[in-house]
């Protein structure tokens, strides 16, 4: 791998990754107090990282303050006209990712430190705002330069939210080009979609089984994850109607339907049962999870076309098959069949008791102010529970 | 291919016991399921309670209220069987049961009571009468699961149904929205329920009973108590008597949380501190019948300033 693409120091970020790999390992209970200790020395890197909450203060104070320093600049050089503004903020962007990167990377070892990402975002920002300022240009501008900016901040600084915008961008420009191309371009949608970003799965796959760079596992369980999630969506039945009718300007009649519905209706059963299958083969734990997604994807898809009527009916009995399944496996696997199990081997980074706590008062009724219409009752906060799928990676 | 558990088995670092566990674990010889079918069951018993909660008032017909009353009654009980068979005794530390899946339990017999609760309100016409208790009597039953039982969501619920049942709601969701402020003269409530939860959490501490509870009380007190302050800020008649409150209370806090590394509440307290004291400048400014222009100085400066002065200190909030 070429190094001088990562702003950061590899060896260093190696050793970051054994500390915090140990890290969790002795908060699991696995390792025991004097190995940590000898681990933290032996791994000891000069990488700068705060503690989390730190990490979302000083992200928001840096951003507040770096965004807001155009105000005085505007100020100090006056009216400089349309494109004078453009220019300045195209410097000014410029000069805040040269001085993230060579003060505070290089110089301070700051690693996602919080500064860092605000000084990232804020540059890139004044950047697309240089660039996308006047309106003359084809659509296909916009993603493509939001593409290359979210790309570099994703591949030389590592940064993950950059990631998610890069494949998403990736997906608009898709969209667009066949967009434009139009006629059978337009009708194979789904299908392009769904091959691209399959093949971006399987490769990443492959190149991930030869890269020794364990650093970047978060990197890949976000690439794979949103592949295969946009590869179920390419093919839901609810994703391709609404979008055939909304951006691709297909009218249906009152009983019509989309051309080839079935092939729709078939593709909405069957990936989530394929995912499920090839998880539970490949013992995939990423591939479990986008599994139980998908699945419940597509009841909703499947109820909110063919409604009984009984929402709240439709809910109960969900919810005790839930359990009822989730009861069963759990017993199933009181002892470890086929390499299963239902015990906790190591903590997840990301789960307390305490976080837990919030989402459950957040979710689980109990939060209704008294006198408020029975409507409300135990809906408080997310019916399907982003807040508990989002805490599991 | 040199990998973490490799690397740190060469150099002696674990031993041969850990360094099987860790290689069965990366290649997947043993797969742990734990936390996904946690997920399905907590999804589970929020449809179903949901849904069970939601029927009560719902016109179902005389035996249809009957059979669901009989029906979650049984479940209340069969789950009670449960409860009482794998439940240690009370203790006032944190206890560990060995059921992986007694938490959701404890979650859904506690849900499912409140839900007969209502049931038995709606068919026994005594909505009107209990409206006011009903939350006060949910928030008891959760109060008591939770310390019984040692479970923090319960807690957490037994808080937000107090809280409900003075009025208030205790959402970060809607928070989040921008729907923050208080209406009416909540405030004052607020204000004084956020303390005493705070002031809970830290006798729980020092009296060593559910040591373990303190984040939830205090996590809880300290939004009610700043989004008090923030809205009679705004709100009340004696605006600048509550700008200087939040302002000398969060900048107390805000040295204490730092002392203690209590990031999380640090961040609150860095807020509130930082919303009155903008406020404070903003009145000056009017009184003074000054330029509004300093502003436009004003949040780069104070932000840019803020953070040099963090990073003088910045081995204090370093990762662990």
């Amino acid at each position: 791998m070429n190094k001088s693409i990562i702003a950061y120091n590899i060896p260093e970020l190696e050793k970051k990754n054994v500390l915090s790999e140990a890290q969790n390992l002795f908060k699991s209970n696995v390792l025991n107090k004097e190995q940590w200790g000898k681990i933290q020395v032996e791994f000891a890197t000069k990488l700068y990282t705060p503690s989390l909450t730190m990490r979302v203060l000083l992200f928001i104070v840096s951003l507040i303050g770096m965004s807001t320093i155009m105000g005085p600049i505007g100020l100090i050089v006056g009216d400089v006209g349309e494109n004078g503004h453009r220019i300045l903020s195209f410097l000014f962007g410029i000069s805040l990712i040269l001085f993230t990167e060579l003060k505070l990377i290089k110089k301070e070892s700051h690693y996602n430190s919080g500064v860092t990402e605000a000084g990232i975002y804020a540059g890139l920002s004044f950047i697309a705002f240089a660039l996308l300022g006047s309106k003359s240009h084809s659509l296909l501008v916009y993603p493509l330069v939001g593409f290359l900016l979210a790309a570099f901040a994703a591949v030389r600084y590592l940064n993950l939210t950059a990631l998610v915008l890069t494949i998403g961008f990736f997906g608009w420009i898709l969209f667009q080009v066949l967009f434009d191309i139009s006629g059978i371009a337009q009708a194979l949608m789904p299908f392009i979609f769904m091959t691209v970003f399959g093949l971006i799965y399987w490769g990443s796959n492959k190149v991930r089984a030869k890269l020794t760079a364990e650093f970047l596992n978060d990197q890949f369980i976000i690439l794979q994850t949103i592949s295969l999630v946009l590869v179920y969506l390419a093919g839901n039945y609810f994703v391709v109607r609404e979008l055939s009718v909304k951006m691709l300007g297909l009218t249906l009649s009152e009983h019509g339907d989309i051309p080839f519905a079935f092939v729709f209706y078939g593709l909405t059963a069957l990936v989530p049962i394929a995912i499920t299958y090839w998880g539970i083969k490949h013992k995939s734990v990423l591939l479990i999870r986008v599994a139980l997604l998908t699945i419940a994807l597509s009841v909703v898809t499947f109820k909110y076309y063919f409604s009984l009527g009984m929402p709240v009916l439709t809910i109960t009995v969900s919810g005790a098959i839930l359990i009822i399944v989730a009861l069963l496996f759990l017993n199933y696997l009181k002892q470890p069949r086929k390499g299963y199990t239902r015990e906790k081997l190591l903590d997840n980074k990301w789960s307390s008791p305490d976080i837990m706590a919030v989402v459950a008062s957040q979710t689980l009724g109990g939060n209704q102010s008294s006198g408020t219409g029975s409507e409300e009752l135990n809906f408080g906060g997310g019916k399907f529970g982003g807040a508990g799928a989002g805490g599991n990676w | 291919m040199n990998t973490t558990n490799k690397e740190l088995y060469q150099r002696n670092l674990i031993d041969d016991r850990q360094y099987q566990l860790l290689e069965a674990i990366r290649t997947k010889k043993i797969v742990s399921v734990y936390y996904e079918l946690r997920l399905m069951l907590y999804l589970g018993i929020m449809l179903f309670t949901g849904g069970v909660g939601y029927f009560a008032y719902q016109n179902i017909g005389y035996m249809g209220h009957l059979i669901a009353m009989f029906g979650i009654g049984a479940a209340i009980i069969v789950g009670c069987y449960f409860i009482r068979k794998f439940a240690k005794p009370y203790s006032p530390t944190e206890v560990t049961v060995s059921l992986v899946y007694f938490d959701y339990i404890l979650l859904l017999v506690s849900l499912l009571i409140i839900s007969l609760f209502a049931y038995v309100q709606v068919y026994f016409d005594l909505v009107e009468l209990l409206l006011n208790w009903t939350s006060f009597i949910s928030a008891a039953i959760f109060l008591f699961m939770a310390y019984r039982y040692d479970n923090r969501a319960l807690l957490a619920m037994a808080i937000t149904a107090f809280a409900a049942a003075v009025g208030l709601s205790i959402s970060p969701v809607n928070w989040a929205k921008g729907t923050w402020q208080l209406s009416s003269n909540l405030y004052t409530t607020s204000i004084m329920l956020g303390a005493i939860l705070a002031i809970i959490g830290q006798v729980s501490q020092y009296k060593n009973l559910k040591k373990h509870f303190r984040f939830t009380y205090q996590n809880f007190g300290l939004l009610l108590y700043f989004i008090g302050c923030i809205s009679a800020m705004f709100d009340s008649d004696y605006e600048l008597s509550y700008a200087f409150l939040t302002l000398v209370s969060a900048g107390i806090l805000t040295w204490y949380t730092w002392v203690h590394k209590e990031f999380l509440f640090f961040i609150y307290s860095n807020i509130a501190v930082y919303i009155a004291f903008t406020f404070l400048a903003f009145k000056a400014v009017n009184q003074l019948g000054g330029d509004y222009v300093v502003f436009i100085y004003y949040f780069p400066f104070t932000c840019i300033a803020y953070l040099l002065l963090l990073f003088t200190r910045k081995s204090h909030f370093a990762h662990e």
